[in-house]
């Protein structure tokens, strides 16, 4: 019974912001333009209904600072 | 559970035994008389739950010159707590003494021991002789960069693992995997201060300092336009003026004094504003505390300068907490 969740490093993060654009509805930017997600989880669950966009964000993120994890 | 009986007579001992035995425990031949010593308050098997397997390796690591002291000691610690009135007293209460160090720490201390082994590297034998110490699990002690990264956990787990001590992506948690993939708690050295103080004399006087909702004491770094800055010990709750007065008094005067370092944020200068993190949280979240100095500001500027050069000099770009803590004070 794992779950999908979206990964910050946040050693590699650099709150360029491109995640929170392509996955608005499950992240946010904080007061630093840093990636939050809206449930307030540290690593959200991904729906399966965003799946695709959540691997488009992964793969656009500058810093490759995300990942998809099975937890 | 069981529970070593020592004879002379070999009767005499299987009757203990199985006395032992029909209270439910399981009787375990020790030996004579004159080896019983082995069994005495303060000895490896004293008040512990250990099974008979495990009982010849627990007999063999007492230390003859250690017991007579180890056992008055032992009588000692659990004169105390048992006369403690808030001690907690399951059934299992001497079990716990035993296991869970308390009465290790204590003892080491008393006998006016140093409390660690420095074994640097080395595996396996403890020191032998009069450096050997009572608790048998040899203690390394790996030595960090004097960075304010490296004490994040991660850091500290990559420095113990002899890697640069940066911290690393938390893909799994330390307390998960962590020096050789192994769990791993870090710990921070003031509450293992705090724990140590608090075995020794008790839960009750470790409230006795600090707030009903925030017991306890805590250490200050007082920096800035202060006469003597330092590092002080004070109970949380306590005045931020009489804390500023402990370290020399301000030196000019104050508008904004900045609180939790690195992650915290600019309360107003008010003497009688409580050093709390319950009540200051909404404080500092306001984050207009530091905007607040519109005049000469001496103190915020000041510390303005060293922070900055402080978090330049470790940060380099590796610790996103301590760059957001930047930038919040920079707002």
């Amino acid at each position: 019974m794992s779950t999908v969740r979206l990964h910050v490093d946040w050693t590699a993060c650099d709150g360029r912001g491109l995640c929170a654009e392509l996955l608005p509805e499950l992240l946010t930017e904080d007061d630093w333009g840093y990636p939050a997600a809206r449930t307030g989880e540290a690593e959200p669950a991904v729906p399966a209904e965003l799946r695709d966009s959540a691997r488009r964000a992964v793969a656009r993120c500058p810093a490759l600072a995300l990942r998809l994890v099975q937890r | 559970v069981a529970i070593p009986v020592a004879a002379d007579v070999d009767d005499d001992r299987a009757l203990g035994m199985s006395l032992v035995e029909q209270a439910g425990f399981e009787g375990f031949d020790a030996g004579t008389i004159t080896d019983s010593w082995r069994q005495q308050p303060g000895s490896p098997v004293y008040c512990t739950d250990l099974t008979a397997e495990e009982m010849p390796g627990a007999l063999g690591k007492a230390i003859g010159e250690r017991s007579p002291k180890r056992r008055d000691l032992a009588m000692h610690v659990i004169a105390e707590l048992m006369g403690d009135p808030t001690s907690e007293l399951g059934k299992d209460f001497l079990v716990r003494v035993n296991r869970r160090g308390r009465l290790r720490a204590q003892a080491v201390r008393q006998a006016g021991g140093t409390p660690v082994v420095v074994a640097n590297g080395a595996e396996g034998e403890p020191a032998s002789g009069k450096d050997r110490v009572l608790d048998p699990v040899p203690v390394v002690v790996t030595v960090a960069p004097e960075a304010f990264i490296a004490g994040e956990e991660s850091a500290v787990v990559a420095a113990v693992s002899g890697r640069p001590a940066v911290p690393a992506d938390k893909l799994l948690r330390i307390t998960d995997s962590g020096v050789g993939g192994a769990p791993t708690l870090v710990q921070n050295v003031e509450t293992l201060a705090h724990l140590a103080l608090i075995a020794r004399h008790g839960p009750v006087w470790f409230r006795a300092a600090g707030t009903g909702a925030e017991p306890g004491t805590f250490l200050a770094t007082v920096g800035g336009a202060v006469g003597a800055p330092g590092v002080l010990e004070a109970g949380y709750g306590v005045r931020l003026g009489d804390l500023i007065d402990a370290a020399g008094g301000a030196t000019t005067p104050l508008q904004a004094v900045l609180l939790g370092g690195y992650h915290g944020g600019w309360v107003p200068a008010r003497p009688g504003l409580p050093a709390e993190v319950r009540r200051l949280a909404a404080l500092v979240t306001g984050r207009g505390a530091c905007r607040h100095p519109d005049g000469t500001a001496r103190l915020v500027t000041s510390t303005m300068r060293t922070f900055e050069a402080d978090v330049a000099a470790h940060l380099a770009g590796r610790c996103l907490a301590a760059e957001s803590g930047t930038e919040r004070v920079h707002r």
